[in-house]
């Protein structure tokens, strides 16, 4: 289901209530204030811009970009939209591609939408813009400003997955059981934090620079008066305490000298903050063992252990997370060739990727591209299906659905999960959605993951306890393989309501759910003509790569290939803000005066009523039963 | 006597860039004619039909719409704008530009709700022209999962039911299979027959000469050559092959060869249609 292993996208059931929950505070204050901005500089054409500033976003995750030795990576291109439209621009058009995202593909979480926006909406198209400014200059040669690009985007990523590793470290400290199991995200900052910095250093912050320098250098030869035309601002004076505050930030202060990041003593804590996060004393006897679990046979002194140890770490749960991310990344290309062959939904797996080594970099996108088209229309025809969610009104089913999400990150107990991944394979099969597929999907993709890249943690080293597995010097713990099940299982329940959504919730009756709910005309419209922008542009990205596929012979080396995709996203650029006016005057002509008025009428019946009272009735009696039994 | 729909006193246009896309045109487009701008591509066409929707506005001399002036400060007024805007309608060349909206159904209701008509009445009218264009199945699909034909379709549709006097298409019958073709020409057939003014834009001759009762020329040099009735300006090869509009073809026939200008025109006598000129 994640089409794009971005490291970046934050899934369901990673994240606690009290973590996503201050996120959609800290966004939506963002969100209304970067709409009224964008109201003042975009005028009247903002919609038709922002969508394709969405689209756009939305499609550029999805070109493969060689780096190296065959491997290929995606970009985010945060910094870039940021670049072309200003930041707060990008924040709106980014927020909607990460909406569409998760509302049409399921990559990103629902209750973690808000902390996604977050890092990948406000942290790198800011970080990114005003790098861009300091080192651009006020009047930048077309050579100094593609470098400018290159370095913003590259800090600015690494800024985005820093913030991404603190929202994920410190879960361990917010919520987790008294025998010391994970019930989140399982790694703590010092693991978390260096390990998406490293990604991202070594990575993805390369194949974001080389995106957004190709791109924006493509765009100087052809239209050079799409950069020109936004007047240099001066540099801010906070900007530089921002850019202190990255610094700080960074992973190089978690091995400083002191008291490492994150590893603060309650008492700390309480002078700094004024309070203790939740649990936090309670939890520190676990703690003191967990960090005496840090010792490495032969080396006394207590800091260099500890600092190794935690190198260990990081570099095992890199390792990990990418090995996994590898591997789906080859089974989703194996499935999409199988798809594309059977042409049905729920047709057998096909064999494992080494059957399709041999495919080019522009057929494997275009058959990628293809397939997720195929995806969006096949959702349509199943939403239109005649099952139980199919029947609720598009409000109430919308509210439930978001309500067993949040229930499902409030419950502990793995019991209490597991009855919520059996609710949503009932009400899939209730809602005729082939059971088999939609197992599949969940697992396969979202629980899969989930469980490789939190094994790890269930090593000694992570959390300690009574061993259960060992295998010479490698000691699984109870606590630790039960806090691995827990978040696999809250994972996959998450996954499979959101995939609930997505599976029996046509778009249009989305967005008029989102309309009802009275979610401003602005959002619902720029959603919805994203939406269309997306089908449209993808396949435009299809045909660019099957014809390439047509005209070449030989694979060519990464650096043509590397140059021919920025140079394509370049042209996806172009066509995209042509189409943007192209639009807004077909609006214009049809008497477009800023509101998006529809005949569609909801209406809430008997049915919905009783749906509504049977899922507040079920979270609530599943989150009391939790409670109790943890008493 | 009602003034012209349009009156173009030595229009120009210039883009930013510095290039022209118009100039010194004069147009006048009575009400219920049926007008086809042809011309190569580049020649302004499209630039001409969006200066008649009020898209785009003239740098040099003056367009009249409805006998009053067509300004961008004129379309500021909420009043003028709605006035003009349920006056005049637009269909684009590219029906993916045109749609969007999430369902047909809000597609086809888009432009009378920005007319602030009453609900019922917007109702009515979806209703009337989808099942007069036999669009009704298509109402509750997303535009987008549509075929060529269906989205030209609904396109129209979306602009009919605003009820305009004039239509402007900007060529209509491209991408167009030869039956949604057929079902193109009976609607602006349709339309004569209700007195609607119907300015196209096309490089189809064909299709200009039979759906259009007068066709305006523009040169590559972005002005006017030729203005009259299909039989008037379709016996005119040396210009019509000055415009690039026919092509010299090379054809050999038995031991001779010979060369004829060609562009595939209808009409009862084959070669005639064709602007065979044999010599």
């Amino acid at each position: 289901m994640p089409m794009t292993p971005v490291a970046m996208h934050i899934p369901d059931g990673y994240l606690g209530p009290q973590t996503y929950v201050v996120l959609w505070l800290v966004m939506l204050p963002i969100w209304v204030v970067a709409a009224r901005k964008v109201k003042r500089t975009l005028k009247a054409r903002q919609i038709p811009l922002l969508s394709l500033g969405a689209a756009f976003s939305f499609v550029i995750m999805m070109f493969n970009v060689p780096v190296i030795g065959g491997s290929t990576g995606h970009a985010v291109g945060a910094t870039l939209i940021a670049i072309l439209l200003g930041p707060w621009a990008a924040v709106i058009a980014i927020s909607i591609a990460l909406v569409v995202q998760a509302g049409l593909f399921g990559d990103g979480g629902m209750t973690a939408l808000a902390a996604n926006c977050f890092t990948m909406a406000v942290v790198i198209p800011f970080a990114g813009y005003y790098i861009y400014r300091l080192l651009a200059g006020d009047h930048p040669s077309p050579g100094r400003r593609v470098a400018a690009s290159g370095g913003a985007s590259y800090v600015a990523i690494v800024a985005g997955a820093v913030t991404a590793g603190v929202l994920f470290g410190i879960q361990p400290y917010l919520a987790h059981t008294a025998s010391g199991q994970a019930l989140y995200a399982p790694y703590r900052l010092d693991v978390a934090v260096p390990a998406m910095a490293l990604e991202h250093l070594l990575f993805f912050g390369p194949v974001e620079a080389l995106v957004t320098m190709g791109v924006l250098a493509a765009l100087a030869r052809t239209q050079p008066e799409l950069l020109a035309a936004r007047p240099a601002a001066r540099p801010l004076r906070w900007l530089w305490a921002g850019l202190a505050l990255l610094l700080l930030l960074t992973p190089l202060g978690a091995l400083a000298p002191g008291t490492a990041w994150g590893e603060w003593s309650g008492a700390q804590l309480r002078t700094a903050l004024g309070y203790v996060p939740g649990n936090l004393e309670r939890y520190s006897g676990t703690w003191n063992a967990a960090m005496r679990g840090y010792a490495t046979p032969g080396v006394g002194n207590s800091f260099i252990s500890y600092f190794l140890a935690g190198v260990v770490g990081v570099v095992l749960v890199v390792g990990v997370s990418w090995g996994a991310a590898t591997f789906l990344a080859r089974r989703r290309d194996a499935d999409e060739a199988g798809a594309m062959a059977g042409g049905q939904m729920g047709a057998a797996p096909a064999a494992p990727g080494r059957a399709h080594r041999g495919r080019s970099l522009a057929r494997k996108t275009a058959d990628a591209v293809a397939a997720s088209v195929t995806d969006v229309l096949e959702n349509e025809e199943l939403a239109a299906r005649p099952g139980l969610l199919q029947r609720i009104d598009p409000r109430v089913k919308l509210a439930t659905l978001v309500l067993f999400a949040v229930a499902v990150s409030l419950v502990h107990a793995i019991w209490a999960l597991a009855a919520f991944v059996l609710v949503t394979v009932v009400l899939a099969a209730a809602s005729r959605v082939p059971v088999l597929s939609f197992v599949r999907k969940v697992w396969l993709s979202a629980g899969l993951l989930a469980l490789l890249i939190a094994l790890p943690s269930a090593l000694a080293w992570f959390t300690p306890g009574r061993a259960v597995v060992s295998i010479g010097p490698v000691v699984f713990t109870a606590p630790g393989l039960l806090g691995v099940a827990t978040l696999v299982t809250r994972v996959a329940a998450a996954a499979g309501f959101a995939l609930l959504i997505i599976w029996t919730m046509r778009w249009s009756d989305l967005l008029r759910a989102l309309s009802a709910l009275r979610m401003p005309d602005l959002v619902v419209a720029t959603l919805g003509m994203t939406h269309r922008q997306i089908l449209t542009l993808m396949r435009t990205v299809e045909q660019i790569h099957l014809a390439r596929e047509s005209r070449t012979l030989t694979l060519g080396t990464t650096r043509e290939n590397r140059d021919w995709v920025t140079e394509r996203m370049a042209f996806v650029v172009r066509k995209s803000l042509k189409t943007a006016d192209d639009v807004y005057d077909a609006m214009l002509s049809r008497g477009y005066t800023g509101a998006m008025p529809s005949l569609r009428r909801l209406r809430i019946g008997a049915g919905d009523w009783l749906w509504l009272a049977a899922s507040v009735a079920l979270c609530a009696v599943a989150l009391a039963a939790d409670r109790m039994v943890a008493l | 006597m009602t003034a012209p729909d349009f009156v173009l006193r030595a229009v120009g246009h210039a883009y930013r860039s510095g290039g022209a896309a118009l100039s010194g045109i004069d147009l006048t487009v009575e009400s219920g004619q049926h007008v086809a701008v042809v011309g190569a591509n580049g020649s302004g066409k499209s630039t001409l039909l969006k200066m008649l929707d009020g898209l785009v506005f003239p740098t040099a001399g003056e367009v009249l719409a409805f006998g009053a002036p067509l300004t961008e400060e004129a379309l500021e007024d909420p009043a003028l704008r709605r006035d003009f805007r349920s006056r005049v309608g637009f269909v684009f060349q590219d029906a993916d530009v045109q749609l969007f909206c999430a369902s047909v159904l809000d597609e086809l209701a888009f432009g009378p709700l920005q007319l602030g008509l009453p609900e019922d009445e917007v109702r009515r009218r979806v209703r009337d022209v989808a099942g007069h264009l036999r669009i009704e199945k298509l109402l509750d699909r997303p535009p987008y999962s549509l075929s060529g034909g269906e989205k030209k379709r609904v396109a129209i549709a979306s602009v009919i039911t605003m009820e305009p006097h004039v239509l402007l298409l900007d060529e209509p019958t491209n991408a167009l299979d030869p039956r949604s073709q057929v079902w193109l020409l009976d609607v602006l057939e349709d339309w004569r027959q209700e007195g609607r003014t119907v300015v196209m834009a096309t490089h189809d001759l064909s299709a200009a000469a039979e759906a259009a009762d007068r066709l305006v020329v523009l040169s590559e040099e972005h002005t006017v050559v030729a203005d009259g009735t299909p039989d008037e300006v379709l016996v005119q090869h040396e210009l019509l092959l000055s415009v690039n509009l026919i092509h010299e073809h090379t054809h050999r026939h038995a031991s001779t060869a010979h060369r004829h200008a060609h562009a595939h025109a209808p009409g009862t006598d084959p070669d005639e249609a064709h602007g065979h000129r044999h010599g």
